[in-house]
């Protein structure tokens, strides 16, 4: 395959640029809900994606058949694509550090080392274990893993072979007490092997989801106050991704995000340190890891905000040429029939030097926010986050428990009220995908991780809804 | 084409003789051409060819899936061994039986022929007029994104029970999006998007000048007051606010695993009796139109909701089984995935009265063009923000709203429907028309 894309590589030798991506993806999904298999099945998605730039027009195309002379009609198809769009003026893309040969993290206990029985086993005694519990009415639980091969060849010198592995587990339990309904989940989300994803045993997963669920069943609501929060790494992770991370994405910038022109700005307080890495420096095996980006770059780590102040936005190579500045290496495509936009992979708070115990016993009044479940952002950085867990402190000491908690406020305006950065570090976000594209049918999933220490801030508690 | 209908022979032969006791293929091979404007430029040109197969086998009443993207004699049979292996593996179901055949009627206009003369040419040409229709009207419209697609899809089920089908379809797409800005004022983002089989029915000047009117309109908005009152929703707001939850209440699989607010109330009351919801999948040229489903039956025009009573849920072959009872045609999904459950065109049934007429009766409400917010599906639990909001006092619409919080209960919205607007539109597969809602909770920010 390398050497027949290395070939064809010729085909482009009247446009500007020109880009081969073969990705080979294989994907095997488990899902049992109520006692009920509900996915089992095994996808090979294979493909070639070309982008051709020439006098600032893009052309892409893709295809799922791969002989040459198919290959060459899509090469023909992205050129023809590329000067009929291109009527702008130049486009200079940015410098870049270009991958050159085999790129793979490190597998603990490959996945393909375990068999489907097995995985299709652990998925079933996990669910029914769950759903054995009075209090849960509905148990779920799901594996899957997506094992990806690439070559990727640019015309100005990437040549890189990519290997990736990405299991995730997630188990979900809900109870319920007359119309009252709660929600547990415990996820773990990976890159690399078997050992790497079960930090946690699927055991203690059922436990935690058993006795949250049945926990929060009892707990009470709170009432919606401005007040002083410690999120845990999970919720930082949610923060900094959909709240920080999105408006920093350069695409997003030029279009007018709230990040624009803010370089060299203070955006958080001091003591806080944000970052964007392709490799993971906390914890290797992130769900998020990609070390190569989908443009050949060599992904590195981005210091979004260094002690407070925005140092870089996340670039491919179309912005990073815009700016004058190298590509971070964030362009990343879902499959190969996806053109790569910015995207985000590991971002996290580094960790400080406070004990979670020591942050929480200097608070009079406040909270204890545990486990995110999502939310929604707006593109102001004003943001909504559904929370799993509230805990109530009071006088230092940690309280009652709390339920149906929303966590919302300007997400700048939290990062500037950050005091306590804590020791404990933790990848929280692991498992699941974040979506963009132009309309919602071209969304692109992507794996991506977020997390940090525990942070604690200012931010409006809400209530019910 | 009989290539598809071979190659799924291939397939179910293959499974059959890995020794599954039946076996299903589903087939695609699709192309499409897509051109995708933003900031007012052209940004990028794609074009795609996409092959797919996803075969289910059952052994022994255990479910196996497998897919390959690639057509050919190695890959299908892998695929095929894979699907089998898993199937022997997996808990025994007793609903899980293949459906047999049933007659196919052939709905028309689902293909149009000139898609094979559209070139990226002539896509590029219809985002220009769209870039072009918009900038014109008003220059201080700003247009983030614009795309035209056009695509066109051979789909086709082979099945050990002797299903045997295959249908050719064309699709096109457009959508605009973005807002106007006058000085520091920036108005709310506006979306509008036209879906169609045909391409003469692509209407990409309607939707830019709609677009770009709405988005000035929104221009000079005021803060409103909050308030409890009337609403109306716009046909796309509509579509926004309530089918996502309706569509999911609807679904047999969510009321079989009691995650439907509607399980146990069939014949009931849900909405006013001005309400009415139909899926037909028969409508000729309708965009969510099919000759048959995921799992090769028919689909049939289901009336769902009936002058505010809940008639049916929509379901597949094995949802149906379970109830002993026959699919209603609405498996839905691709080759990459198992059969699941979907509308194919909603339709919700016009009223008498005019938009006009509605909007004259109310005292004090708000005109709601578009909603970005989430609903949760189960409890119907909603809350957003009012995107191209318009105040209305005494019968007449007066200043447009600066963006306002909604939230409520869909569920409980439904019955307090009290006006349904004669003028309907399309988006994409859903007819839907202007919708009046009493003692909706606004609030302003």
């Amino acid at each position: 395959m390398l050497d027949l894309l290395e070939n064809l590589l010729s085909e482009f030798s009247d446009v500007d640029y020109g880009e081969l991506r073969y990705h080979k993806r294989r994907r095997v999904s488990i899902s049992i809900s109520q006692g009920e298999l509900e996915a089992a099945g095994s996808t090979v998605n294979s493909g070639v994606g070309v982008r051709v730039l020439h006098r600032g027009g893009w052309g892409f195309s893709s295809t799922s058949r791969i002989d040459k002379e198919d290959l060459k009609r899509a090469i023909y198809d992205a050129i023809r694509g590329a000067k009929a769009s291109g009527k702008k003026g130049e486009v200079k893309l940015g410098q870049a550090n270009l991958a050159k040969g085999k790129f793979t993290p490190r597998i603990n206990d490959p996945l393909t080392d375990h068999s489907f029985e097995e995985k299709l086993a652990l998925v079933r005694n996990t669910e029914d274990r769950l759903r054995s519990f009075a209090h849960i009415v509905s148990a779920t639980c799901f594996y899957s893993e997506m094992l990806d091969h690439k070559y990727i060849l640019t015309t100005d010198g990437a040549r890189a072979e990519i290997i990736d592995s990405k299991p995730e587990f997630v188990l979900i339990g809900v109870a319920a007490d007359g119309g009252e309904q709660v929600m547990a989940i415990e996820a773990l989300g990976a890159t690399g092997g078997w050992k790497d994803l079960f930090k946690k045993e699927p055991d203690e997963m059922v436990e935690i989801v058993a006795k949250r669920a049945s926990d929060l069943l009892k707990a009470r609501h709170p009432k919606g106050e401005r007040a002083t929060v410690i999120l845990d790494p999970g919720i930082v992770g949610l923060l900094v991704h959909e709240a920080i991370g999105h408006p920093m994405e350069a695409d997003r910038v030029l279009s007018g995000a709230i990040t624009k022109g803010k370089i060299g700005r203070r955006v958080a307080s001091e003591i806080v340190t944000l970052v964007d890495s392709g490799p993971s420096q906390f914890g290797e095996h992130a769900g998020g890891v990609v070390l190569v980006d989908d443009e050949g770059v060599v992904a590195e780590r981005t210091v979004i905000i260094k002690d407070g102040i925005l140092r870089s936005y996340l670039h491919n190579r179309e912005s990073a040429g815009i700016f004058g500045v190298p590509s971070t290496g964030n362009a990343r495509a879902f499959e190969y029939s996806n053109d790569p936009l910015i995207r985000m992979r590991n971002t996290y708070i580094e960790p400080g030097d406070r004990d979670l115990e020591e942050m929480i016993s200097e608070v009079k009044e406040g909270y204890l926010l545990k486990g995110a479940v999502g939310g929604e952002t707006d593109v102001n950085a004003e943001f909504m986050f559904n929370v799993q867990e509230a805990y109530r402190i009071e006088n230092g000491r940690i309280g009652e428990l709390l339920r149906g908690v929303a966590i919302s406020g300007q997400a700048f305006h939290v990062l500037q009220t950050v005091d306590a950065v804590g020791k404990e570090f933790r990848f929280g976000l692991g498992a699941g995908t974040c979506g963009k594209g132009p309309t919602a049918a071209k969304s692109q999933p992507a794996r991506v991780d977020a997390g940090g220490p525990y942070l604690r801030c200012q931010a409006i508690i809400g209530g019910r809804r | 084409m009989t290539k598809i209908l071979d190659l799924g022979e291939l397939a179910v032969k293959k499974s059959l003789g890995f020794a599954a006791d039946e076996a299903e293929a589903f087939l695609t091979q699709g192309r499409e051409i897509s051109v995708r404007a933003e900031n007012n430029e052209i940004k990028v040109a794609t074009s795609q060819v996409e092959d797919g197969v996803g075969i289910r086998a059952f052994s022994n009443r255990g479910l196996g899936f497998a897919s390959v993207n690639v057509l050919n004699e190695k890959e299908i049979e892998e695929a095929a061994r894979d699907a089998v292996r898993l199937s022997q593996v997996t808990p025994r179901d007793e609903y899980n039986i293949l459906p047999e055949p049933k007659p196919i009627k052939r709905v028309p206009g689902l293909y149009d022929d000139k898609i094979e003369g559209l070139g990226l040419d002539k896509a590029i040409s219809l985002v220009e007029e769209m870039l072009a229709i918009a900038r014109d009207y008003d220059s201080r419209v700003i247009v983030e994104l614009a795309t035209f697609d056009a695509r066109v899809e051979w789909r086709g089920v082979v099945s050990s029970k002797g299903i045997r089908e295959v249908e050719e379809a064309s699709h096109f797409f457009c959508c605009i999006e973005g807002m106007a800005r006058d000085g520091e004022e920036i108005s709310s983002r506006h979306y509008r998007s036209n879906s169609t089989r045909l391409v003469d029915e692509i209407d990409v000047k309607r939707i830019a000048l709609e677009f770009a009117k709405s988005v000035v309109a929104s221009l000079g908005a005021k803060k409103g007051e909050s308030f409890k009152g009337t609403v109306i929703l716009s046909p796309n707001a509509a579509a926004e606010l309530m089918m996502r939850p309706i569509m999911h209440s609807i679904n047999a699989n969510n009321v079989q695993k009691g995650r439907s607010k509607w399980a146990g109330k069939l014949d009931e009351r849900v909405a006013s009796s001005t309400f009415s919801i139909e899926d037909n999948g028969l409508l000729g040229s309708g965009a969510g139109s099919y000759s048959f489903d995921r799992e090769g039956l028919p689909p049939t025009a289901l009336k769902i909701i009936e002058d505010g009573y809940l008639r049916t849920y929509m379901y597949n072959t094995y949802t149906a089984r379970k109830e002993g009872r026959r699919s209603t045609g609405h498996a839905s999904g691709g080759a990459r995935g198992l059969p699941s459950i979907g509308p194919t065109n909603l339709i919700v049934k016009a009223g008498d009265k005019s938009k006009d007429e509605l909007i004259s009766e109310i005292k004090e409400g708000v005109l709601v063009t578009r909603f970005a917010g989430t609903a949760n599906p189960v409890s119907g639990d909603f809350s957003g923000v009012v995107k191209g909001g318009f105040l209305i006092k005494d019968g007449e619409i007066t200043n447009p709203l600066i963006e306002t919080l909604m939230a409520g209960n869909l569920f409980e919205l439904l019955p307090r429907i009290s006006g349904i607007s004669r003028e309907t539109e399309r988006i994409e597969s859903l007819v839907a028309p202007y919708i009046r809602i009493e003692d909706v909770s606004i609030t302003s920010g």
